[in-house]
């Protein structure tokens, strides 16, 4: 049985047998289990581990003692460490840290990202699209030579502003910033069929940071049929770019602008982008479900668990045991474990 | 830049950096690197190694072991296995092997194996090919009710007709048997592009045993625009067989034949097929090439070192070292890297600043020289004492009135502790522990102080099975300096052996100093935890100081020598 959405909002994406996936963040290094190994004490577990950024040495380090200490701590829980790149799997392999290299991007929602008409981008409302969070390492100001260029972004939790969001009202003070409009100039959170819909009114992403995670944003591009135009980048996002349909420009606003005016140029297809797009995921989605069948069969002797990937698609595997919002998410959980407590 | 076709011939895919691609089979568990390791001595090399067979868990162990035993011998080699599929990956992690997933399928030559006219469903000559080995493994009994079949094998090595071709014979006595039929009753080696003339006038190709490797011809069929039927198969060939181009049918002549007629009906298109494999080729390369350049960059400090596929294309993995052909393959890369200084990594812009730290500290440690009137004979670097150990130590024991230094692992540390001990009129005991006895009887000739022959004996040590020395009464009753620099841990299977000096804590005096080197390293880190935890539960205050230059250097100091770390 897999999990039902109450779950999924905390990582677990089967609940009998248990499995979560989970992300290695600051409040979480290995995943759910090694922050909360009391949920997990005297039962069989599967937890399938991913990362938010790219792995340095010192990563795989950390990690490999953190696994090691918990995989003693709860012997009856199998980890495995879910990389976006080769590199980072070769080098836990090496460490002896169960891994494999799976990168998130797969595991974005193609039902909600999808082509909207027109196909060939006629009618285009901009030039181009950057969804980024206001950070330094997004590096906004390689699009301010961009005529028609549209944002939008997540908002700090704190609603505030920091220095870096004036600096790119400062830098880009003639983009579409796409989150306060239709709300009268109040951010506004745009959901992700709203995001989509959005995206398809552009005729390319930008993808402009030089170090970050795997960035699902250029899998939502590719999934609506957007051609990209990126710098070149540490984290896993490259896995999925291809001729004709990406430019790698330099690291300057002149090249990244020139880029994106030969993207438009190039007569691409939305559905012809989101057809190679899908192949490719639908053919590693295949694979890592077959994998992930395997180790449920190995771990619970249980046959076929995952029939499609939704549950990893629709969970949300951001745990943060110290704050009352995942806490609060957890309590559903902690309860089906123990019910007459 | 990749290797010419004399060199591909011996699984060499790259002379300069050296990168191999050979295949683990008989009696070469990890490749050529295990198999003639003399070639790879003294330089960096990388090995790519793929499995000729599925893996099974005992496979899986000996790849792990061979593993650890050639990077003994060869410290600058690197592997890389080549894992079929993600499950291989995960088990191979597991143990501790360098791998990703890379099915070896995707070096096939799309040029040679592509789709050929006509393309409008007709001139169909077969309604199954099966090219496979006449052995039993390949169970050509389940083609046995397919109407037109046609057989594609190889001839057997001592010629004429082995006992499973008679039985296949038998059991089909109306399938084409082209390498016949092409020969005029004589049998006829197909080369690449006539396997592929036939492959285009079969509806289909097969695949029908249980067990094997990867299955090249796999990759042979969908690169023609060939649909498949298969049954079920461990060893890899299943991860590019999706519906509707490839039908898994279960493992009977009756499902088998009705597969291979579901087949035909669906009519599917040659160009269709090739098409989509050749997105997903396309795509496995790519990520392929990534992976592979950014390890060599890594190893040697080149960038692109493959701009493209070819060198695995037309690499041969399969060698021979036994064989005349495969030694003379070798003595010419032997000869080529003659020509070929032995390349050091080019530091990276980590490795750059890293040696500017180092440097930083090999001027200090010159000078702690000088205070204390030594002359320089060390040769600090790569698997030997660095300059910051080296440094911390020179520094600390100028400095603190030690009584009793003992050395866990001997080298030029064992040589410094020696030439302080005479500056200082031999106000202190010294014993270095060694567990190899050559090395011990080396460093015995060098030292006035005592060096002790500790054979490595297993232990338990915080859930941790390792090897540590066997201490008799070889110890002081007071340590007031322990440098941990043994036994060797830089391997996956040896990562914990040092976590052994933690049980050396009780026997430190109340005045005392530690001083961890490699502390980079994961092993060392849970020995600092531990030495930490083992510390506080004895009541002795201390304190504790990273040190980083090459590598890490983790110290303890207790008692009067606390602060002595302040520097």
């Amino acid at each position: 049985m897999t999990s039902e959405n109450r779950f999924l909002n905390t990582g677990i994406v089967s609940i009998d047998p248990l499995v979560t996936y989970t992300k290695r963040h600051k409040p979480t290094p290995i995943g759910i289990a090694g922050s909360c190994p009391e949920l997990f004490e005297g039962r069989s577990s599967l937890h399938f581990v991913g990362p938010v950024w790219n792995y340095e040495d010192h990563d795989v380090a950390d990690i490999a003692v953190h696994w090691r200490e918990t995989a003693k701590a709860l012997p009856d829980a199998t980890f495995v460490f879910l990389n976006s790149t080769d590199r980072e799997t070769l080098a836990l392999s090496a460490a002896g840290v169960p891994a494999i290299t799976c990168s998130e991007l797969l595991f974005v929602d193609d039902t909600v990202f999808k082509p909207y008409a027109p196909a060939d981008f006629s009618g285009a409302a901009f030039d181009a699209i950057y969804v980024a969070r206001l950070e330094p390492y997004k590096r906004h100001q390689l699009a301010r030579e961009i005529e028609n260029l549209a944002l939008m972004f997540d908002a700090r939790f704190d609603q505030t502003q920091s220095a870096y969001d004036l600096e790119v009202t400062r830098l880009l003070p003639n983009a579409r910033y796409l989150n306060f409009e239709k709300s009268a100039g109040q951010y506004v959170s745009l959901d992700p069929d709203a995001r989509a819909q959005r995206m398809n009114q552009a005729r390319c992403g930008l993808c402009l940071s030089k170090e970050e995670g795997a960035m699902r944003v250029s899998m939502e591009y590719l999934m609506c049929g957007l051609p990209v135009v990126t710098t070149r980048s540490k984290g896993g996002r490259d896995r999925y770019f291809a001729d004709p349909y990406v430019i790698v420009a330099e690291d300057d606003p002149a090249n990244v602008a020139r880029a994106v005016r030969e993207i438009g140029r190039r007569k691409l297809s939305k559905l012809a982008i989101r057809d190679h797009i899908m192949r490719v995921v639908s053919f590693e989605r295949r694979n890592f479900l077959s994998f992930a069948n395997a180790l449920v069969q190995k771990q619970f002797g249980v046959a076929n668990l995952f029939s499609s990937l939704r549950p990893f698609i629709e969970s949300w595997p951001f745990v943060e045991p110290e704050a009352a919002w995942s806490r609060a998410r957890l309590k559903p959980f902690t309860e089906w474990l123990r019910p007459n407590a | 830049m990749a290797a010419e076709q004399q060199f591909l011939n011996a699984g060499i895919v790259s002379l300069d950096p050296l990168v191999t691609y050979t295949k683990r089979f008989g009696a070469l568990p990890v490749g050529i690197a295990g198999a003639v390791p003399e070639l790879f001595a003294n330089r960096p090399s990388l090995h790519l190694v793929s499995a000729s067979w599925f893996l099974h868990d005992s496979a899986v162990d000996e790849i792990a072991s061979e593993i650890r035993r050639v990077s003994g011998i060869l410290p600058q080699a690197h592997f890389i296995f080549l894992a079929a599929s993600s499950y291989d990956a995960y088990r191979l992690a597991s143990a501790g092997v360098p791998s990703f997933t890379c099915n070896s399928i995707i070096f096939i030559d799309e040029q040679v194996f592509r789709p050929m006219p006509p393309f409008d469903g007709t001139g169909y000559r077969y309604d199954a090919i099966y090219n496979a080995r006449f052995e039993t493994y390949k169970r050509h009994e389940l083609a046995a009710r397919i109407d037109n079949l046609a057989l594609i094998y190889d001839r057997p090595l001592a010629g004429g007709v082995s006992a499973v071709e008679a039985d296949v014979r038998k059991l089909l006595p109306t399938a084409h048997y082209l390498n016949h039929e092409l020969g005029a009753g004589v049998y006829k080696n197909l080369n690449r592009v006539e396997v592929a003339q036939q492959l285009r006038l079969s509806r289909c190709g097969l695949c029908l045993s249980a067990e094997e490797g990867e299955m090249r011809v796999a990759m042979e069929y969908l690169l023609c625009g060939l649909p498949i039927v298969s049954t079920q198969s461990i060893g890899g060939r299943d991860r590019y067989f999706q519906p509707a181009y490839a039908i898994i049918a279960p493992d009977d002549p009756e499902a088998i034949a009705e597969a291979v007629k579901e087949m035909s009906r669906r009519r599917i298109n040659k160009l269709a097929v090739r098409d989509h494999v050749g997105r997903i080729l396309a795509h496995e390369r790519q990520a392929f090439l990534k992976g592979l350049n950014a390890v060599a960059r890594d190893v040697f400090g080149v960038s692109d070192v493959f701009g493209d596929m070819r060198a695995f294309i037309h690499a041969m993995p399969f060698i021979a070292p036994s064989e005349e052909w495969g030694r003379r393959r070798l003595e010419d890369v032997a000869r080529a890297l003659d020509e070929i200084p032995p390349r050091g990594a080019a530091p990276s812009r980590q490795a750059i600043a890293k040696s500017k730290v180092e440097d930083r500290y090999h001027k200090l440690f010159l000078e702690e020289l000088a205070l204390n009137g030594i002359p320089d004979e060390y040769e600090p670097g790569a698997g030997a004492a660095n300059s910051s150990l080296l440094y911390i130590l020179a520094r600390l024991m100028r400095e603190l009135p030690v009584q009793d230094v003992v050395e866990l692992g001997s080298g030029q540390t064992s040589i410094l502790i020696d030439r302080i001990r005479k500056a200082k009129h031999k106000a202190f005991e010294a014993r270095t522990l060694e567990h190899d006895r050559n090395w011990i009887d080396r460093i015995g000739k060098k030292v006035d102080h005592r060096t002790i022959y500790a054979p490595l004996r297993k232990m338990d040590v915080a859930g941790h099975e390792i090897e540590f020395y066997e201490i008799a009464n070889d110890l002081p009753q007071q340590i007031d300096f322990l440098l941990i620099d043994g036994p060797p841990a830089s391997c996956p299977q040896t990562r914990f052996s040092r976590l052994g000096a933690a049980t050396l804590v009780p026997l430190l005096g109340s005045d005392f100093v530690i001083l961890i080197d490699d502390s980079e390293r994961e092993g060392e880190q849970l020995l600092s935890a531990l030495i930490a935890e083992r510390l506080s539960s004895r009541h002795a205050g201390y304190r504790k100081k990273e040190f980083h230059g090459d590598k890490r250097q983790t110290v303890f100091a207790g008692g009067a020598f606390a602060d002595a770390i302040d520097f």
